[in-house]
């Protein structure tokens, strides 16, 4: 409980598109290290706040703090400048460039420090093998998994504070989702700060200390998934359906 | 036929609502305004009539364009050649054979039509692009003709016909072409908000922004791309009809820089609005009038205003009084935010066989499906396909499936096993390098996905292709397009027609049940792109249902979804197992899937390793070494 640092603070955050406030007084942390889930139906605002934390939606209130600095005026360029990551859903990878130019894509703002860039990339292939074994291959002919692989590996290269995740196992093969998931525990266990927008509770219980459950934009609640093995998924459930 | 099938929809036709019947007297009272405008214009000296009615005539023909270009997309620059058609035909009729001006507008209105048509075919079933630059040429090649031909006396040009004078009872009313300029310019007005209000205008733009969604849902896109143009052509036309009437007509008139000047009208005035290229067209042609100052300088000031409403207001005058008039609005964001069903999916669930009309039935969905000798047969069958993207590795090698009627038929793989793809040909999008498709025993290799859709299968797509800026309920309704008929021919009058009443709210309602029955009834009047990506998941699938189809073909439905939405997602769909449709499911979620499933096929690199029962897949090691990964 004592050394903790906190990469990640919202405070009574609201932000929303055209004239809806999709996400109301959220307030959420992760900590150094820690691995945090945010479950919600659809709709509930889970990818807006993944969104407003990289300042691609502007938030309306309240404030967004990345390890000491407060993003919530930043732009996005800024803030994906070491400060926090997103791998999106459907990944969104640049399908017809090879695995490293992607991966190097996520560490354009330090491009001109090859030493470091070189070394980022070696830590990537070094959590992903595979991704090494297929790095001049075009990232359309890599299966779903690995695909997600290199926009975890992405992000990774912008060596952030935190890594946002939006729906990780979404639309995987049962396969690739394992794989995604060992992936990620992997990070964890590396020291990496997560936070995960899942639709699937078992991925989410697997991986994170803490979760999160948004209903109609705010937090309603948060409990650890000890209290989800004790008293089982229909404690989430109830949220969602 | 007809007859037969409207009267169905008295019996379940909803109450005009109070709001349709506001608009309608709002919109008397605006035509009311307008004819009495007309009168003062029509009194008023030769200077100003010169420059309303010029403004007018390029009212018409920034509409003409904005039909294409606002609701299709497509950016014609023959305006100005269809414009010249309408003024030529008429000026040299006149003053070489002496005919009546008013013999020549159906002529006109014809002739202008065929060009379209002949340059609609050959350009539009290739891209956007070359739609632009055929007509491009097409309008230079016209200037280029009249000034060279000795008909059209070169540079020069000649004196169009003078418009015939008013009977006495009448001459009160002023000058006769004032008066038919302005009806034109009504007219035209009139049936592009007929055609905004109908629901012809959500179709039009699926094909816009989303061909492929427009295709499955049973639209022949091309026809209708070729046919709208064809009647902006015509449109053009007249408005060339109208402009010989002011005096001399030579090529300058027509050249290509007025079809660029056309399109700044509809640009600066906003795009995909029924008043703003009319406010354009103000602009643009009074503005040498109003300014007048050394010709030099006022071009340079026309063009730098030009450049600074479309970056500054991309969405035009009309798009920027609509952000205002929201703005004011939105003081209390929260308070909207509250006041709607916002947060998560669910609603009644109203059953899709609660079928309140049925005004063309896709297909005879036979009710002993799934019970007794029918469940035997094959409805969807592929044989022998063979399919590669480009010079790249082969997708699909020597694929059989088979799938009964009835049948939910599972189609498993890891990523990029080809599953898309196979669905992607049965649906027609795709055609393969070899092997053949037959859908309900009709061999289906020519068939279009508009084809496909209209032989009763359906389907959704990977990543929703839908038109983001129309609401849920109106992506649904595209969906329903096949139901309707005569659209195309109702649309322009549709808000005037009792049928079209009816048959309009009759459309809503069906829209509203389906969304409500997919599970995203709390999301019936948000524009697409504000619902969060399962939503979008559902509305396809709502658009898909309200269809009433025989075959589904769904592509990873359950994507975005949370656990108890796949749930009531797992209810809708044995719903509709139950009622005989026959399914094919492409999906990972396989806890989700196999209870569901008759049969799967599995996949693996292009090829099918097994296709058998839920229990038989899961027990098959290679599919779990492959796959399941257990």
């Amino acid at each position: 409980m004592s050394e903790k640092t906190t990469v990640l603070q919202l405070s009574s955050l609201f932000a929303g598109y055209g004239r809806f406030d999709v996400v109301r007084d959220v307030d959420l942390r992760v900590e150094q290290g820690e691995a945090v889930a945010l479950l919600g139906p659809n709709g509930a605002g889970k990818t807006t706040v993944l969104r407003a934390i990289m300042g691609l939606v502007k938030h309306r209130r309240g404030i967004i703090q990345v390890g000491d600095a407060d993003v919530s005026s930043l732009p996005p360029y800024r803030i994906a400048r070491g400060l926090a990551a997103i791998a999106p859903e459907g990944r969104r990878l640049f399908l017809d460039q090879s695995v490293e130019d992607n991966l190097v894509l996520g560490a354009l703002h330090l491009r001109r420090d090859k030493k470091r860039v070189k070394d980022l990339l070696a830590s990537v292939y070094n959590l992903f093998p595979v991704l090494q074994e297929y790095r001049r291959r075009r990232s359309s002919f890599l299966s779903g998994g690995e695909q997600q692989m290199v926009a975890i590996g992405r992000m990774l290269m912008s060596d952030p504070k935190i890594l946002l995740l939006d729906e990780p196992s979404d639309a995987l093969a049962p396969v690739a989702v394992e794989a995604v998931v060992k992936a990620l525990l992997e990070l964890r266990n590396r020291g990496a700060s997560l936070l995960l927008v899942e639709q699937r509770i078992d991925v989410a219980v697997r991986i994170c200390d803490r979760l999160y459950i948004m209903t109609h934009g705010e937090i309603a609640e948060e409990m650890t998934p000890d209290t989800v093995a004790r008293e089982g998924v229909g404690i989430i459930n109830r949220y969602l359906g | 036929m007809e007859g037969g099938r409207t009267k169905s929809f008295r019996a379940d036709a909803l109450p005009a609502a109070p709001v349709a019947c506001w608009k309608r007297s709002a919109g008397y009272v605006a035509v009311a305004a307008y004819l009495v405008l007309t009168f003062f214009v029509a009194q008023s000296s030769l200077g100003v009539q010169s420059l309303v009615l010029v403004a007018a005539v390029f009212g018409i023909l920034a509409i003409s364009l904005d039909l294409v270009a606002g609701m299709l997309g497509l950016y014609s620059l023959g305006q100005a050649g269809f414009f010249a058609i309408g003024a030529y035909l008429t000026a040299i009729a006149a003053a070489d054979y002496e005919v009546n001006p008013f013999y020549l507008l159906p002529v006109v209105l014809v002739v202008a039509a065929l060009a379209g048509i002949l340059i609609g075919a050959t350009s539009l079933r290739v891209s956007g692009l070359y739609f632009a630059i055929t007509t491009f040429v097409f309008t230079l090649v016209l200037t280029v003709l009249a000034t060279d031909l000795k008909i059209t006396r070169g540079t020069q040009g000649l004196l169009g016909p003078t418009f015939p004078d008013f009977p006495e009872s009448l001459e009160f009313l002023g000058t006769p072409v004032a008066w038919f300029v302005m009806i034109a310019l009504l007219l035209a007005l009139l049936l592009a908000s007929g055609i905004r209000s109908s629901p012809l205008y959500p179709v039009l733009l699926s094909i816009r922004d989303a061909e492929p969604f427009a295709q499955a849902a049973g639209v022949r896109t091309s026809a209708i791309k070729i046919g709208v143009f064809a009647l902006s052509a015509a449109m053009a036309g007249v408005a060339g009809w109208l402009f010989a009437f002011f005096g001399v007509v030579s090529p300058g008139q027509f050249d290509w820089a007025v079809s660029l000047n056309i399109l700044v009208m509809i640009l600066v005035g906003g795009i995909n609005t029924t008043i703003g290229p009319v406010i354009g067209a103000v602009f643009v042609t009074m503005f040498p009038a109003v300014v007048n100052i050394n010709p030099w300088l006022q071009e340079v000031l026309y063009g730098a205003l030009s450049i600074l409403a479309i970056t500054v207001f991309p969405e035009g005058v009309v798009g920027l009084a609509k952000r205002l008039t929201l703005k004011q609005s939105k003081e209390s964001p929260q308070t909207a935010a509250h006041s709607k069903p916002h947060g998560p999916i669910g609603g009644e669930a109203v059953p899709f066989s609660k079928k309140p009309a049925s005004v063309v039935s896709t297909g005879e969905v036979s009710v002993d499906a799934g019970t007794g000798a029918a469940d035997k047969e094959v409805i969807v069958e592929c044989r022998g396909i063979v399919f590669g993207y480009g010079q790249g590795p082969k997708v699909l090698r020597n694929v059989d499936l088979a799938v009964k009627r009835g049948h939910i038929h599972g189609l498993i793989g890891p990523n990029g096993s080809g599953k898309s793809t196979l669905a992607n040909i049965i649906a027609g999008r795709l055609r393969p390098h070899a092997g053949t498709t037959a859908v309900k025993g009709i061999v289906a290799d020519g068939l279009s996905p508009s084809g496909r859709a209209r032989l009763g299968l359906r389907r959704t797509f990977q990543a929703a292709q839908l038109v983001r800026e129309l609401t849920t309920s109106q992506n649904v309704l595209v969906g329903l397009y096949t139901r309707v008929p005569g659209l195309i021919r109702r649309a322009a009058f549709w808000s005037l027609l009792p049928s079209g009443r009816r048959d309009g709210a009759w459309l809503q309602a069906q829209a509203s049940a389906a969304l409500q029955a997919a599970g995203a009834g709390g999301w019936i009047d948000r524009q697409v792109r504000d619902v969060p990506h399962g939503v979008e998941q559902l509305t396809q699938l709502a658009s898909v249902c309200v269809a009433e189809p025989e075959i589904i073909i769904l592509d990873e439905p359950a994507t975005g979804l949370s656990a108890p939405e796949v749930e009531h997602l797992a209810r809708i769909l044995s719903g509709l197992k139950a009622r005989g449709v026959t399914m094919i499911i492409i999906e990972h979620q396989t806890r989700f899937l196999f209870p569901l499933c008759d049969q799967i096929t599995v996949l693996n690199a292009g090829e099918v390793i097994l296709t058998s029962t839920a229990d038989k897949v899961r027990a098959d090691p290679l599919v779990r070494q492959v796959y399941l990964g257990e």
